[in-house]
């Protein structure tokens, strides 16, 4: 479904890259968690996912086809929820969605239904009639999520999607997720907070200053682990103090 | 310590308005980027210098040797006041309908009334730079002609008095603009109500600015109201008399004119920052209301839907609505009193027609207006062909209403054949589409992404000002046949029809040019852009 080959991400030429030589690969229906620390590549790989960035090296393959070769087919296989949502403030919460539907190409039924699903699902009903600069942040990155499902993705690409997102939200988007992968979506999402990569993912992986520390299932990382190290915020822990090529 | 907020607070004002620090930082390290951006500089200069300079310096001239000194000055005087406040309501439209920076300034250990303040020296700033550009060159032109030597004291005159000149029409214009939203705050729709407000004090203004007498009026009236104005006008009857009078006397006069200055400004700076608190707050809590959902699904193609969306946003955001509409909301004023003032009978109607559509500025800011979402237009699967197809649509809807509204109420008013009047709404049709493709070229070449206020997209964006500049330049090439025509003994149909067939050329050449700018944005990425 995603595999990234090699992928390389330099912003000026002599700078140290912002991603090195990344490999990645995730299969259908799989929830990837993608962690790090601030700075460490995250959003950078998404954007190049997303085709925002161009890759310095390396292709990017979504579902068979290179974003850089096929942009139109890749990006109408995904859903993007960006880590700070900019979204059109003077349209209407409806409208925005309608918006993103028509680009998408999804007919009037299908799109009716899912708003209606996802906006009481995300308790938007009732402000889906305001104009988007009304909303709190919580609120837009609610519509981003909704608007991300609209076209009922193959792949959905989550950037630090908790932020700013209520419990009773947060909840309803981790109960998406597993909804989503069980229905065959490949899930992939950058987070900070571990527990809930650690309760969710299927495989993990965990980046620093742009290279791939580690990936795999959290049991493998613990096995992989030195004594001690528990959960996965105790690995996370450990490689970031320089254990990271025991799980490699 | 204070004082010294408030000039670091003064200095990131000027320094966000001119956007100084951002032009110079361009093209660092780049004599390449460097010579570009001179040239560039050079070739606007020479375009404003052609298409607006050298007429008005012309129009002086003429008026110098028609009218005495007091006419000149009294003329020259009131065309500068209502220039000024014309551009004054523009500036204070911006001033209040853009707030949002500030909500990083109010939390910051700074007295309320320097944010103002520093707001209100940057308005200022605004109106005498206008008030130079419309005034010095007056006094320049007369001073030229002066036997005696007075000249140059003439010319300072003219400088210093231009720097206190704008005093009374700013603060009139801010006056009437904060009514404005005073106003609109009492609306539901308060955003709505304040862009139709706006409007209309707009279309008031220039209907007098019109009726109290242009350049164009051939003496009498306008030189008696002008004169009439002069003396009820304190900034103009204190500056002419300044200008005018030879002796020591006039150094007087300038005093009561900066003291008199000194005190509309005070004024407005006392209770005109209370009053600006107030309305901002009154129009904030306007966001928070809440609509009925509008259950519309249906299905459109993403041009189409890419067209929706720049009509929504541009109607619904006062500064862009009447800073990229200017052109529809004028149009019919600007028709009917073209064509009572006498024009009709010296300039044809699609000239003046054109140069008001290139005033609007949908389709050059098209892409600016984004801002940082037009990250969408870039992960969403949607052909660049088909979101710049929907862009270039809105833009020529808006200029072909806006060429519309001028063109059939003008040229019915001054009775022109209907056949010529058609003549006239192709060549509007067709270059309404020119500017539209030519001003998304503009844009999609460097689009100003990042701002933080809506005015920024606009008025301080570089594109805007060079969109007008290439419409204008496109307009001059499309009514060259009326300029032959003038000239010599050439068919009056022949003319239309070769204007026609120009503006038709300019538009296919400026559809291809667009198309193959999609075809090579297909799949782009925005690095180094955001």
């Amino acid at each position: 479904m995603l595999e990234l080959v090699s992928v390389t991400k330099r912003y000026d030429i002599r700078s140290v890259p912002a991603v090195f030589d990344l490999n990645l690969k995730v299969d259908s229906g799989e929830i990837f968690g993608f962690i790090g620390p601030n700075g460490a590549g995250k959003t950078t790989t998404i954007k190049m996912m997303t085709g925002l960035l161009e890759p310095t090296e390396g292709n990017i393959m979504i579902c068979g086809n290179d974003i850089r070769r096929e942009p139109l087919k890749c990006k109408s296989a995904f859903g993007y929820v960006p880590d700070s949502p900019e979204i059109y403030e003077r349209l209407t919460g409806i409208e925005y969605l309608n918006f993103i539907a028509d680009v998408f190409g999804v007919g009037s039924s299908d799109r009716k239904q899912r708003i209606e699903k996802y906006a009481e699902m995300f308790e938007m009903t009732g402000v889906l009639g305001s104009q988007v600069r009304s909303y709190s942040k919580g609120m837009k990155q609610k519509l981003a999520i909704v608007g991300s499902l609209i076209h009922s993705p193959s792949l959905w690409i989550l950037d630090e999607p908790m932020m700013g997102l209520d419990p009773m939200a947060s909840h309803a988007l981790k109960e998406e997720m597993r909804e989503q992968s069980g229905n065959g979506c490949t899930v992939f999402f950058s987070t900070h907070v571990l527990e809930v990569a650690e309760k969710l993912c299927d495989r993990v992986g965990i980046i620093q200053n742009g290279m791939l520390a580690a990936v795999g299932t959290v049991d493998e990382l613990k096995s992989k682990a030195s004594a001690g190290e528990s959960s996965l915020e105790d690995i996370f822990i450990g490689i970031m103090h320089g254990e990271g090529n025991a799980y490699v | 310590m204070l004082t010294c907020k408030f000039s670091v607070l003064l200095k990131f004002k000027l320094k966000y308005k001119l956007n100084i620090s951002r032009r110079l930082a361009a093209p660092a390290g780049s004599f390449r980027a460097a010579g570009a951006l001179l040239l560039t500089a050079l070739l606007i200069a020479a375009a404003l210098l052609l298409c607006i300079f050298v007429p008005y310096v012309i129009l002086l001239i003429h008026l110098a040797g028609t009218y005495t000194e007091r006419e000149y000055f009294s003329l020259l005087l009131t065309f500068a006041n209502a220039a000024v406040f014309i551009l004054s309501l523009l500036s204070a439209y911006s001033l209040f309908s853009s707030g949002r920076e500030r909500e990083f300034l109010i939390p910051l250990p700074i007295k309320k009334r320097y944010i103002f303040a520093s707001e209100y020296v940057t308005y200022y700033f605004g109106a005498v730079m206008s008030s130079l550009l419309f005034t010095v060159p007056g006094a320049a032109v007369y001073a030229a002609g002066m036997a005696e030597k007075g000249a140059p004291v003439l010319i300072l005159k003219a400088v210093l008095g231009c720097i206190i000149f704008p005093a009374l029409p700013s603060a009139a214009a801010f006056v009437m603009i904060s009514v404005v939203f005073a106003a609109s705050a009492r609306f539901r729709h308060r955003e709505t109500a304040a862009v139709i407000l706006g409007a209309a004090v707009l279309i008031c203004a220039v209907l007098l600015r019109v009726n109290i007498g242009s350049f164009n009026a051939d003496g009498g009236p306008a030189v008696r109201i002008s004169e009439s104005l002069s003396r009820i006008l304190f900034n103009s009857y204190f500056m002419l008399r300044a200008i005018m009078i030879r002796s020591l006397r006039a150094w007087l006069y300038m005093l009561y004119f900066t003291l008199s200055s000194a005190a509309v400004c005070a004024a407005v700076y006392f209770y005109g920052g209370a009053v600006y608190d107030r309305i901002l707050g009154k129009m904030k809590s306007a966001v928070s209301a809440r609509e009925k959902t509008d259950k519309d699904y249906r299905q459109r193609s993403p041009a189409r839907a890419f067209c929706i969306k720049e009509f929504k946003t541009v109607l619904r955001s006062p500064a862009f609505a009447l800073n990229c509409c200017i052109g529809v909301i004028l149009a019919p004023v600007l028709a009917v009193t073209a064509s009572r003032s006498g024009l009709a009978s010296d300039i044809p109607g699609i000239i003046m027609c054109l140069v008001i559509m290139s005033a609007n500025m949908t389709a050059s800011t098209s892409i600016s207006r984004e801002g940082r979402s037009f990250g969408m237009c870039v992960y969403m699967p949607v052909r660049s062909a088909d979101h710049i197809k929907g862009r270039a649509a809105a833009a020529f809807v808006f200029n072909a209403l806006s060429g519309a509204l001028f063109i059939f109420p003008y040229e019915i008013l001054i009775k022109l054949n209907f056949l010529y009047i058609i003549y006239e709404f192709l060549t509007v049709i067709a270059a309404s589409l020119t500017f539209a493709c030519f001003g998304l070229l503009i844009d999609l070449k460097k689009p100003k992404l990042i701002w933080d206020r809506e005015t920024e997209a606009v008025k301080q964006n570089f594109n805007a000002v060079l969109g007008m500049i290439v419409s204008i330049m496109i307009s001059l090439v499309i009514v060259i046949p009326f300029f032959v025509g003038m000239a010599g003994h050439v068919s009056k149909t022949f003319m239309y029809l070769c204007s026609f067939a120009e503006a038709a050329a300019a538009a296919a050449v400026g559809v291809m040019l667009l198309r193959n700018k999609a075809c090579s944005r297909e799949g782009n990425s925005i690095d180094g852009n955001s």
